[in-house]
């Protein structure tokens, strides 16, 4: 039977699974093989996953299940997205749980991450319906190489979501990602931005995908330049292990074309990053202070934008597109 | 103004090591210069790799050269992660063995300090990990493997669930751990309700664990093995035996994490390392105890506790984990020697060694983002 969560649309014989091993077909249907299955499960701040510009400051309940539709040359969460599931060690946790583990964290928010949350769909759709009932939102990162209908189904589950667009051609998709098209990225990334708050990443890959920045640029451009956009610097891993870390510099002066058409393009994943902060680009004025600690994101240490005006520059009055004004870390302390 | 110089290969930054931010050096200065190229020169191989042991070698020498101190603090980390990590037969274990002996010898015959060596402890074949997860309470387990947990509101049934648990060996109310070890507030502050402690072989799933497959854990040894000109019953007899020498002697104590007494390469006393009934792991509780001669309960932190409450955005010293402040009783923090550390094990080698100059790897949960040196107090 066809399997329709991912764009992949594998095959799937009789308790079988597809190329991502996270379905099954058994007893006539398309089965989530590991439901409620969660091997990951931490606190930590939403710039660090990255989200720059929805409830800045807060702290995050990271969750993060098992398999991956893309096998991507580079995964830093192969280990998890690529490894055996049955090998894995698995929280089993239904969301009642997952909610009360949240609120005893302290935590603001449910955010997925590690691997592909398409992979976990029917859980998460359970999920969400326990947390809106508790007045939680739920974020995700996704490389958007899903089905119209998963993505609906995303958009109604998630309120915030960080896509990988990771090159512009098919050409690169098949060869580093092992899917064939990246027109389904393309086409969700513009239903996601309709419906939900949508922030981009981008890996860089010098001498690979670098010459793409000026296609990605336009891209975003026309949905609207106020989208967020995470450049990252390439960390080896996985099947790349071995390749030279990307320059910096010469990457940073190719964003440069890029900074003249989008609002807010930051360039991180990697310790000490001068491009983490967050600049009105009308004045100039630094709202969102962060520093870059390691890993995808950053973390916030000073916040000047005027929350009592929404999303507004407070010396120039610029709209700024920032959801939800900054939520304090300790916001979620005591409240049990 | 405590420095920080952070290299992630081929580009570097400075930033105020207590805020954070990016530093503004206005005067370049030669010891500045000197730190820097040598985080250029020496780009770290990543935890697991096995040249790593070479590169805290390499880096110490380099390090001693420029700056001569008279304490220097080394953590060889390599040994622990990779048998936690990856799974190994006897013969890569022994290669592993070898070649971190090599390095410490090389390090030892090259630049000529008192050698204080210590094996932080066997790791032990994981045996089954306990799955705290579905509590109706909140267990924070953070660390590679841990073998202590920290739970919180816990119901009648959890704890009962816990006792006929036959794999968690302890399960210690935080009334009776304030009662037996007392402690400084910071630690007493941060205690969980109850204390968890796994039997051997066992680790902890629950929050805040890394989601890689563990092959081995801490293998809870009562003693470790260490190599000095002086004899010490305990594992706090050693900083305050390495501060009796130092006016006479330069002093290299050299962490080699993950091997034991078994497995210890040089002719060693065994030494206990143990408080109370709480044995200490590879990690934040031990290094401290080594360092400032002072047990668990005067360190900030107790096993267990929530690892992510503090960390708002004022929190200082960001590059340094959990830690709010830099302890100030450890053996490089005393202003009238010259100290430095090299380690692969980030974080803790400028923590615990509280060196005027600390090179460390910048690694996160075996990410390999590059290397970093601070430099305490050395530009005012």
């Amino acid at each position: 039977m066809q399997c329709n969560y991912c764009e992949r649309r594998c095959n799937i014989a009789e308790n079988k699974s597809g190329i991502c091993q996270a379905y099954t077909f058994t007893n006539d249907e398309i089965q989530e093989k590991y439901p409620f299955h969660w091997t990951s499960m931490g606190v930590s701040h939403i710039e660090s996953i990255p989200f720059y510009h929805i409830y800045p400051g807060s702290r995050s309940l990271l969750i993060g299940s098992i398999g991956c539709n893309f096998d991507c040359s580079y995964c830093s969460n192969s280990y998890v997205a690529k490894e055996n599931p049955e090998k894995v060690f698995k929280y089993t946790l239904k969301p009642e749980q997952v909610v009360s583990k949240c609120r005893q964290l302290g935590c603001h928010n449910i955010v997925f991450a590690i691997n592909e949350p398409v992979m976990s769909l029917p859980s998460l759709l359970e999920l969400s319906r326990v947390c809106k009932h508790n007045h939680i939102e739920m974020g995700c990162l996704s490389n958007g190489y899903m089905t119209e209908e998963s993505a609906k189904l995303m958009a109604d589950i998630f309120s915030f979501i960080n896509i990988s667009l990771k090159g512009m051609s098919s050409e690169f998709y098949l060869k580093y990602t092992g899917a064939p098209t990246v027109e389904p990225v393309l086409r969700n990334i513009e239903y996601f931005y309709s419906r939900i708050h949508l922030e981009m990443t981008t890996p860089i890959i010098q001498t690979v995908n670098d010459r793409d920045i000026p296609a990605i640029t336009s891209f975003i451009k026309k949905i609207d330049p106020a989208i967020p956009w995470h450049v990252f610097r390439l960390l080896p891993e996985y099947h790349m292990k071995e390749m030279e870390y990307p320059a910096i510099n010469e990457i940073n002066i190719a964003l440069q074309g890029a900074r003249e058409q989008l609002d807010y393009i930051y360039f991180s994943n990697f310790v000490g990053s001068d491009w983490v902060s967050t600049i009105c680009p009308e004045c100039g004025k630094m709202l969102i202070e962060r520093i870059s600690l390691g890993g995808c994101g950053g973390k916030v240490i000073n916040y000047c934008l005027d929350d009592t005006r929404p999303g507004s520059c407070p010396d120039c009055g610029h709209s700024i597109n920032v959801k939800g004004g900054k939520i304090s870390w300790e916001a979620g302390e005591g409240l049990l | 103004m405590n420095l920080g110089i952070i290299d992630v290969r081929e580009w570097q930054t400075m930033v105020d090591f207590r805020t954070g931010r990016k530093a503004q050096v206005l005067k370049q200065n030669h010891l500045i210069n000197a730190i820097s190229h040598l985080l250029r020169m020496h780009p770290y191989p990543g935890d697991i790799d096995p040249s790593s042991n070479a590169w805290v070698t390499d880096v110490a020498l380099d390090l001693n050269s420029i700056y001569h101190p008279d304490f220097i603090f080394l953590t060889y980390a390599q040994p622990f992660f990779t048998s936690v990590f990856q799974h190994l037969n006897n013969e890569e274990w022994q290669a592993i063995i070898t070649s971190v002996t090599n390095e410490v010898n090389r390090f030892i015959a090259l630049s000529g300090f008192v050698p204080v060596i210590v094996g932080s402890g066997r790791t032990t074949p994981l045996q089954g990990e306990i799955d705290l997860s579905s509590l109706q309470g909140l267990a924070n387990c953070g660390g590679m493997g841990p073998t202590y947990a920290g739970l919180y509101y816990p119901s009648k049934e959890d704890l009962t669930q816990l006792q006929d648990d036959e794999r968690v060996e302890m399960i210690i109310p935080r009334h009776q751990l304030i009662d037996e070890w007392g402690g400084n507030a910071d630690f007493t502050s941060r205690l969980p309700e109850y204390l968890l402690s796994a039997g051997q072989g066992y680790t902890f799933r629950g929050i805040g664990n890394m989601p890689r497959i563990l092959y081995r854990i801490n293998g809870k040894d009562k003693q470790i093995p260490v190599k000095a000109p002086f004899g010490a019953k305990s594992i706090t007899e050693i900083a305050p035996m390495i501060k009796k020498i130092l006016p006479d002697h330069r002093v290299a104590l050299i962490m080699v994490e993950g091997i034991g007494c078994e497995d210890f390469p040089f002719a060693y006393e065994q030494c206990d390392n143990t408080f109370s009934w709480h044995t200490y792991g590879t990690g934040d509780d031990q290094y401290l105890a080594l360092t400032s001669g002072k047990h668990l309960p005067f360190h900030p932190f107790p096993p267990g506790h929530k690892y992510y409450r503090d960390d708002c955005e004022d929190k200082p010293y960001p590059y340094s984990g959990i830690y709010r402040y830099m302890p100030d009783n450890v053996i490089g923090a005393d202003t009238s020697i010259k100290s430095a550390a090299v380690g692969s094990r980030s974080i803790l080698t400028h923590v615990a060694s509280g060196a005027d100059i600390s090179v460390e790897c910048f690694a996160r949960a075996l990410y390999n983002y590059g290397s970093m040196a601070v430099l305490n107090n050395l530009l005012d």
